[in-house]
């Protein structure tokens, strides 16, 4: 017989974070998992930290408000077991126990009377040159946390083989992003539009190598970035977009609101992912959505994301990167069509039944 | 009402679907409790022959059984209450020679004449009878097989064992997974000669692993691999505990069951199940059974197949979540409630 829904506490203490992949995952999924939880006669329980959750939760979710910063590690690591730990106690002894704790982040904290899953959207601080003192430190806490997690879930099999061929986990379970939270444009026909990337400025989204393809390529459209800047990655690129003579032609547009998105994929002549790690790529969904031509770097998920015949060059490539980028552009309709069929398939409910289908086993196994 | 079930194929030599649909059609129907299940089985070293046709109609007179339901073609020719006959497949319609001698064509030919009821698992199945134009043909009753709570409940399907899976030491490469013994019949070589289609298209590389025993066929095929410059490409497992089949059939990128003759194929239906898409030929029991989910591609076009399998690796993720779907239609209640129906009927 099927195993009743879990009650299920999310450790979203660095959900406060701004938008990006990780928020918009939790934003869209764990209204839905909730909903799923309720059904099935389980819950979903979240500790929040400072600052506290920004996007919308239904009110079936029980909300608990907590101290724990997220931008301070070694405080929040000592602090957030102990407060998940005094939400555990407290729903037990009210009657009403939790079976699981989720988080996302490291470390995860030791000693929680119940089992744990752990979502990894990427394996960044192994798979980068991160130095080696912090590369061994990571891989040494990602090793520890999969191995205890009764269930290690992966955005992508990209995630799930790494995962698999280095940390030993005890179960996984793939539970892809999607990419049904913007709504959908008619496509704009203009001479003028630029190429386009969506994500945060930072070194391992790779937009240096976007920059020197436009100085290599006169005739390369304009490049949109839109994002919120990680560090000084903004004043990195405009310096070397200054001493590339293509200043003109980089517009940093900083981080906009969801509802600006859908236009600026209406419209893009092309939207470029020259990502050197990458767990999933929501982007390429929501441009595949809009019917706009893609271009992508073959590193990480982005090539499992995207299907096979989009246009992709190696992460440091530039030459091949403008090839990849004219043939994007000339992509025939017909085939953007079948690309916005295949990304259709990625939805946020199917993507919530599959977590919590991994929350039950994780619970009850 | 008290039916007798020949679950012999339990205890002797047999296929192992035949086993399964045996062991998980009876456990079903005992579950249900609508019918008095009387499972029937000869000794040991009892002659399967003789014990069919002579103890089982003493069974139905002695415990007052209402008849006789064999989940084999063979069933008893005479005796006292109704009997019921299986058929899972009739392979020399297809050109098939295994389990097509004399003696199947034989209890095939006769189950219309002599049993009150003939159950076939598929339309598919059920149009190559009735295409003997003999009489009985509205004697046919088409009860479509289920999928095991292991590839869907337990654990929940998406999920996978890897403590099970490490001990297989796969790649990362995507997992074209070759699953049953290897026969003839099972036509291993279209999946192989579509894997050399993509290795002269350069992309995208796959690990093509077969499971099963180590047949003469296997060799032979083993042989056509490394002819076709896909040593690096192949691997074989050998028989592999049946539990561990759910999670190999989860992270496994497609599996092809391009058989030349099937009467069912479960084994698409346990890869939906998992999530993971499926080739099947054309016009075939399989393609009948994984319906619109299914990749359809002629096994003699090693291109088409070649294409079939890039695309079912390049869409896997998008149908993780979809192709279940289809499976959860199949369930052994469900096959159980379509037995009792047919007792009923015969009552």
């Amino acid at each position: 017989m099927t195993a009743r829904m879990p009650r299920v506490l999310v450790s979203g203490v660095v959900l406060g974070q701004p938008m990006g992949g990780v928020r918009r995952h939790n934003a869209e999924l764990l209204p839905r998992v909730a909903s799923l939880l309720e059904e099935g006669g389980g819950g979903l329980g979240v500790l929040e930290g400072e600052p506290p959750i920004p996007f919308a939760l239904p009110p079936e979710v029980e909300r608990f408000p907590s101290d724990v910063r997220a931008d301070a590690l070694l405080v929040r690591a000592s602090k957030e077991g102990k407060r998940l730990k005094a939400v555990l106690r407290a729903a037990r002894a009210s009657g009403r126990p939790f079976d699981l704790v989720h988080t996302a982040h490291l470390p995860v904290p030791t000693g929680l009377p119940v089992p744990y899953t752990l979502t990894l959207h990427d394996l960044r601080d192994t798979a980068l040159d991160t130095g080696r003192v912090r590369g061994l430190v990571s891989r040494t806490v990602i090793r520890t946390a999969v191995h205890h997690a009764a269930c290690t879930i992966a955005v992508s099999t990209t995630v799930r083989n790494t995962l698999a061929a280095g940390f030993a986990p005890r179960r996984t379970a793939i539970v892809p992003n999607a990419g049904d939270h913007l709504p959908v444009l008619e496509r704009v026909e203009n001479p003028a539009a630029p190429l386009l990337h969506v994500g945060h400025l930072e070194p391992r989204k790779n937009l240096e190598l976007l920059v020197r393809a436009l100085a290599l390529d006169p005739l390369l459209p304009d490049l949109w970035l839109v994002g919120a800047p990680k560090g000084d990655e903004q004043k990195r690129l405009q310096h070397l977009a200054r001493t590339l003579d293509v200043k003109k032609r980089v517009h940093f547009a900083g981080p906009l609101p969801d509802e600006r998105l859908p236009a600026l994929y209406a419209e893009a002549a092309c939207v470029v992912l020259p990502s050197a790690l990458e767990g999933f790529g929501i982007p390429v969904l929501e441009a595949q959505r809009a019917r706009a031509p893609l271009a992508i770097s073959s590193a990480g998920a982005l090539p499992e994301v995207a299907g096979a015949d989009v246009p992709s060059f190696a992460p440091d490539d530039v030459e091949a990167a403008v090839s990849a980028i004219r043939r994007a552009i000339a992509t025939p309709l017909h085939v953007l069509d079948e690309h916005a069929e295949r990304a259709a398939r990625f939805t946020w409910l199917a993507s919530a039944q599959l977590l919590a289908e991994a929350w039950r086993s994780g619970a009850f196994s | 009402m008290k039916v007798g079930f020949d679950v012999s194929a339990t205890v002797r030599p047999h296929s192992s679907g035949v086993r399964r649909v045996v062991s998980s059609l009876v456990e079903a129907l005992e579950a249900r409790g609508k019918l008095d299940v009387v499972r029937l089985a000869p000794a040991e070293g009892q002659g399967l022959r003789a014990w069919r046709q002579l103890t089982l109609p003493r069974a139905v007179r002695r415990d007052g059984l209402l008849g006789l339901h064999s989940f084999t073609s063979a069933f008893p020719l005479r005796g006292p209450g109704r009997r019921v006959q299986t058929i899972h497949e009739l392979p020399w319609r297809h050109g098939v020679e295994e389990n097509a001698g004399a003696g199947h064509r034989l209890w095939a030919g006769l189950g219309p004449l002599r049993a009150h009821r003939v159950v076939c698992p598929t339309e598919h199945v059920a149009r190559d009878l009735r295409g003997h134009e003999r009489p009985g043909a509205s004697k046919l009753r088409v009860v479509p097989w289920g999928v095991d709570a292991r590839f869907t409940e337990h654990p929940p399907a998406g999920v996978v064992d890897e403590v099970l899976l490490a001990r297989y030491r796969l790649g990362a490469d995507p997992l074209v997974l070759c699953v049953g013994s290897v026969r003839p019949k099972k036509n291993l070589a279209a999946v192989l000669h579509g894997a050399a289609d993509l290795l002269k298209r350069g992309q995208p590389r796959v690990q093509v692993v077969i499971l099963g025993d180590e047949t003469a066929q296997l060799r032979r095929d083993l042989a056509l691999a490394s002819r076709l410059g896909l040593a690096g490409w192949v691997s074989t497992l050998g028989v592999v505990p049946e539990e561990d089949l759910p999670a190999l059939m989860r992270l496994a990128a497609v599996v092809p069951v391009l058989s030349h003759s099937e009467g069912f194929g479960l084994t698409a239906l346990e890869a939906l199940a998992c999530g993971t898409p499926v080739l099947v030929p054309p016009a075939s029991a399989q393609a009948e059974v994984a319906g619109a989910a299914a990749f359809v591609v002629d096994p003699a076009d090693p291109a088409a197949v070649g294409a079939a399998l890039q695309r079912a690796v390049d869409e896997r993720e998008t149908l993780r979540y979809s192709l279940p779907e289809r499976a959860r239609t199949f369930t052994w209640a469900a096959s159980a409630e379509r037995i009792e129906a047919l007792w009923e009927e015969l009552a």
